[in-house]
């Protein structure tokens, strides 16, 4: 399974976390896409957008909705909300870092099939505007999954930093 | 458009985007059904050659649904860009004022912190989870 880490998040560490910017910050909410595009045509300085085209990433229901939506994710920790877990320490030198698992979220139920329609990925980006925001980091999905009236989606993300 | 978050009888929360409330009410029932029927909830899935070793279940059941409340927009867009009088942030420091007139700062900074966040914690299970104003969908489970 291929996963990417896109430039904000970088950016988050280097002038949020390390220079405390006022401008590059994180958002007050994450919110998690689906998008048709696969991890290996992504790049670190992907962003979202309806043309599909080099290593853009597109987003599903973006022109037909069918009950998706962007899902959230509270920035905080083991509250009742759907946020992130305790994190944990693998001290490996090479493989190793600091990680923590979101709670699952779920998408839908979906009326019928969005337009595009086809989930290869799924994106960490803020916002709620679909094909826009920014980026953060994404993973393929299990399968190309392709959506009808009546379906869920389930993804459980996890960040490991090393 | 309104966003609708349904809530699980599971207990899991899902945000969804119909055009309108009977659109709502045809995609839920016809999930519903499948709970009620044990059948599953995943969509058609076509194997992907450039993925292996993904972790965790690729397959699960439909859940019934317990509540759905409906938002004008987006609950995670809750004071975005919004102002807000400047009393109400005074009143949460003053809230953590010990007898002496003194707050922790850095108690006091994740405060003022926690009034832009989309979230409340909920008291019950099939309770929003968002602070935003919203109703809720008449939904008995038809």
């Amino acid at each position: 399974m291929a996963v990417i880490a896109f430039q904000r998040l970088s950016q988050l560490v280097t002038d949020y976390v390390l220079g405390a910017s006022g401008t590059i910050t994180p958002p007050s909410a994450w919110t998690m896409g689906l998008s048709t595009t696969a991890v290996a045509t992504m790049a670190r300085a992907s962003i979202w957008s309806a043309t599909v085209t080099g290593t853009n990433i597109n987003e599903i229901g973006s022109t037909t909705a069918s009950g998706y939506a962007r899902q959230t994710i509270a920035k905080s920790i083991n509250t009742g909300s759907i946020d992130w877990g305790t994190s944990t320490f693998d001290s490996t030198l090479s493989t190793g870092g600091q990680s923590s698992t979101a709670d699952q979220v779920t998408f839908g139920a979906f009326s019928g099939a969005p337009s595009p329609n086809g989930a290869n990925s799924w994106v960490m980006t803020d916002g709620t505007t679909l094909n826009a925001g920014q980026v953060y980091f994404a993973g393929d999905t299990a399968a190309t999954r392709t959506f009808a009236n009546g379906d869920t989606e389930k993804v459980t993300a996890t960040l490991k930093a090393g | 458009m309104p966003i609708y978050e349904v809530v699980y009888e599971s207990g899991s929360h899902a945000l969804a985007s119909y055009a309108d409330d009977e659109e709502a009410r045809a995609a839920l029932t016809a999930h519903h059904e499948r709970a009620v029927s044990g059948v599953s909830a995943t969509p058609a899935s076509t194997e992907r050659n450039d993925v292996t070793g993904v972790p965790g279940p690729t397959s699960w059941p439909a859940e019934r649904i317990a509540k759905v409340y409906v938002f004008e927009t987006h609950p995670a867009n809750y004071r975005v860009g919004e102002q807000v009088p400047a009393d109400e942030i005074d009143v949460v420091i003053n809230s953590l004022k010990d007898s002496d007139g003194l707050v922790n700062a850095q108690e006091a900074a994740a405060a003022v912190r926690t009034t832009s966040s989309p979230f409340i914690t909920p008291e019950n299970p099939h309770d929003s989870m968002y602070a935003m104003d919203h109703t809720e969908l008449d939904w008995s489970g038809e």
